[in-house]
């Protein structure tokens, strides 16, 4: 009898803590990864290593924060990869011919929001849910590719750097800090408002989770995900201009794997497809996860090789462990 | 007139791919040429062997899209083994390493209902990373020459590889039409509750479907290495956007329940002329690749469409 009473609150206590690490994966991993770089590198901690984790990864986290807008809306976007090399030879090229950063700018995000107003309305006609996003959009990944190759003709488009105006939005500092940041975190904070304040934030994660609520409650759950879709192209569009701003090149195959990597990285911050607990926040963890682990990687002189594998494994936990939490 | 109806009905792909070989010769002579025809039959074989797996998958109602990793991996092994041990020794390990990433994929999707897509997602990325680290990121040639008779042989004009592509769809067919687990498949695609209402145990049969996709994909991954002669890790990239419309094409639905290996067969025919005939008119490969990507859109819009056509949500 004494021995029941005093393992009952032991084990009981035990599966609470269990319960609260899965909770919080996100920021587990980012903690444990941290303490990895500082056991395992003295430059990790460093203003320079930090700056440059934070400029790696600001492409994906402008990638990740539209991600997971659609995640949130009950959908999958596949076409993001190529719809960034398309917007990154069309703007390279437009910048070389007008000279002008303003209509290089305009014209990228112009073509991302075309792509995805494409794809939302193609959802929006099938009435798809989040399997059915992902074939449509697998078709506009294959035509996006092949217009990025067709206005290239498969060459690399390299900046003119007389521009420099355009350069200085990937190289240029305001008061010390990168530019590339600054644009991930603004674009971050800008739909972290959205979600979280906005009633269109909450119809979006609403009409992601339960389809029958918002049709009984009046709320047009086409036109959201539509919204979604023409957000996450945006943010292909924004990270188009990152992207060749940093590089100074573009080929059409520049986009290539981004697309996993913003989902992964809004997977492993705990979104749930369809889960109205998602934040930015949390993406923003999992976008450092990413960084970090890379980074670590790097720091330790592992391959890149064994970087992709470990991704796969990580996506492939956080997503059994996002069906544990509680909806 | 109700049987030109009903034949329309089921062998209109069929009826198609015959009228592309009666019109386009007046054309291009060439294009009922030997040598191309025999280019048509091996243009099927990799493909094909992956579209038939995939195909009981859709039928099942789940989709995989680490096909092309998996493709890649297999092709990998069978290169590097198939150097150093007997060819049937090198298949066998390709095809159980295919077969395990199956596995995990259908575990997680059939026993722990994780969305399909995103799984697959998860084992695309790692498996395809699994390729270039057994490759060391570089194309294997393969030395042996039975591998290269193997690709070479023919029974009278057919390939021997399109003979053993065609015996595996009939197979197939059998196991689909004729047995009870064939027959549970379709059931449990169709309507999975009424399945599970019914008694079938219908996570054995996601898992078992995605298992033998994979497995399937890894044949296809050998039969590639066998044809060229190496084995690359970056093959089979544009798979999934490749397979998907042959097998939708043939009048396999997406949503599951509906279709069968002679029609996917006919899918495969049709798609493969479409790009065959393409090459014939010098039309850019890029073009083609647009192509390809407005008949997967056209193709899963359609089919969506008419599946949801009635829903208000």
């Amino acid at each position: 009898m004494s021995v029941k009473t005093t393992v009952a609150p032991k084990a009981d206590s035990l599966r609470k803590i269990g319960r609260i690490v899965i909770e919080n994966l996100n920021w587990v991993i980012l903690i444990l990864l941290v303490l990895a770089g500082l056991l395992f590198s003295d430059n990790f901690f460093t203003w320079n290593n930090m700056s440059n984790v934070l400029k790696q990864v600001s492409i994906n986290g402008v990638l990740a924060a539209g991600f997971t807008i659609v995640i949130l809306a009950d959908g999958f976007d596949l076409s993001i990869g190529t719809i960034i090399s398309v917007c990154a030879v069309v703007a390279v090229g437009t910048l070389n011919a007008t000279k002008s950063t303003f209509y290089a700018v305009m014209v990228s995000l112009v073509i991302g929001l075309a792509f995805g107003i494409f794809n939302g309305i193609l959802i929006r006609i099938i009435k798809g849910s989040n399997s059915d996003s992902f074939l449509t959009t697998l078709g506009t990944m294959l035509l996006a590719q092949s217009c990025a190759y067709t206005y290239s003709g498969g060459f690399n488009i390299y900046c003119d750097n007389s521009i420099t105006s355009y350069r200085n939005i990937g190289k240029g500092m305001i008061m010390g800090i990168p530019v590339l940041i600054i644009i991930m975190f603004a674009v971050m904070l800008i739909f972290e408002f959205i979600l979280k304040k906005t009633t269109l934030g909450r119809n979006i994660k609403l009409s992601g989770s339960n389809r029958v609520a918002v049709f009984m409650s009046g709320i047009n759950a086409h036109n959201i995900k539509i919204f979604s879709f023409a957000v996450t192209g945006l943010c292909a569009g924004i990270a188009a201009i990152m992207l060749t701003a940093r590089t100074g090149v573009a080929s059409p195959s520049t986009g290539y794997g981004y697309e996993v990597d913003a989902a992964t990285a809004a997977i492993i911050g705990g979104n749930r497809e369809g889960g109205m607990r998602g934040s930015i926040i949390k993406t923003l963890t999992g976008v450092l996860i990413l960084g970090f682990i890379t980074n670590v990687m790097n720091l330790m002189n592992i391959n890149t090789v064994i970087q992709t594998i470990t991704k796969g494994i990580i996506l492939l936990v956080a997503l059994y462990t996002n069906r544990m939490k509680k909806a | 007139m109700t049987i030109a109806k009903k034949a329309f009905k089921n062998y209109r792909i069929w009826m198609i791919s015959i009228l592309a070989f009666l019109i386009v010769p007046l054309i291009k002579p060439s294009f009922i040429s030997m040598n191309n025809i025999e280019g048509i039959l091996a243009s099927m074989i990799t493909y094909g062997i992956v579209a038939l797996g995939l195909a009981m998958t859709l039928i099942t109602g789940e989709i995989n899209i680490s096909i092309g990793s998996v493709m890649a991996f297999s092709s990998v092994v069978f290169a590097i083994m198939v150097d150093k041990f007997p060819m049937v020794i090198a298949i066998a390990a390709a095809l159980a390493c295919s077969t395990l990433f199956g596995l995990i994929d259908g575990y997680f999707v059939a026993y722990k209902k994780l969305p399909a897509f995103m799984v697959s997602v998860a084992v695309m990325v790692s498996v395809r990373g699994l390729a270039l680290a057994v490759s060391g990121e570089q194309p294997i040639a393969i030395m042996s020459d039975s591998v290269m008779k193997l690709g070479m042989a023919k029974v009278g004009p057919i390939p021997v590889l399109f003979l053993f592509f065609l015996v595996c769809v009939f197979l197939l067919e059998f196991f689909l039409q004729k047995t009870q687990t064939g027959r549970n498949m379709y059931a449990v695609g169709g309507a999975a509750e009424v399945a599970a209402a019914y008694g079938l145990n219908t996570e054995k049969y996601k898992c078992l479907s995605l298992t033998f996709c994979s497995f399937m994909a890894g044949l296809g991954g050998i039969l590639l290495a066998i044809r060229m002669c190496s084995g690359s890790p970056s093959v089979g990239e544009d798979a999934m956007p490749s397979v998907l419309p042959m097998i939708v094409i043939g009048g396999t639905a997406i949503s599951g329940g509906k279709g069968g290996m002679i029609k996917t067969l006919s899918g495969i025919l049709l798609m493969n002329l479409i790009f065959n005939i393409m090459s014939m008119f010098n039309i850019y490969v890029n073009i083609q690749n647009l192509i390809k990507g407005g008949i997967l859109l056209i193709i899963v819009v359609a089919d969506k469409y008419i599946e949801n056509k009635n829903k208000k949500i």
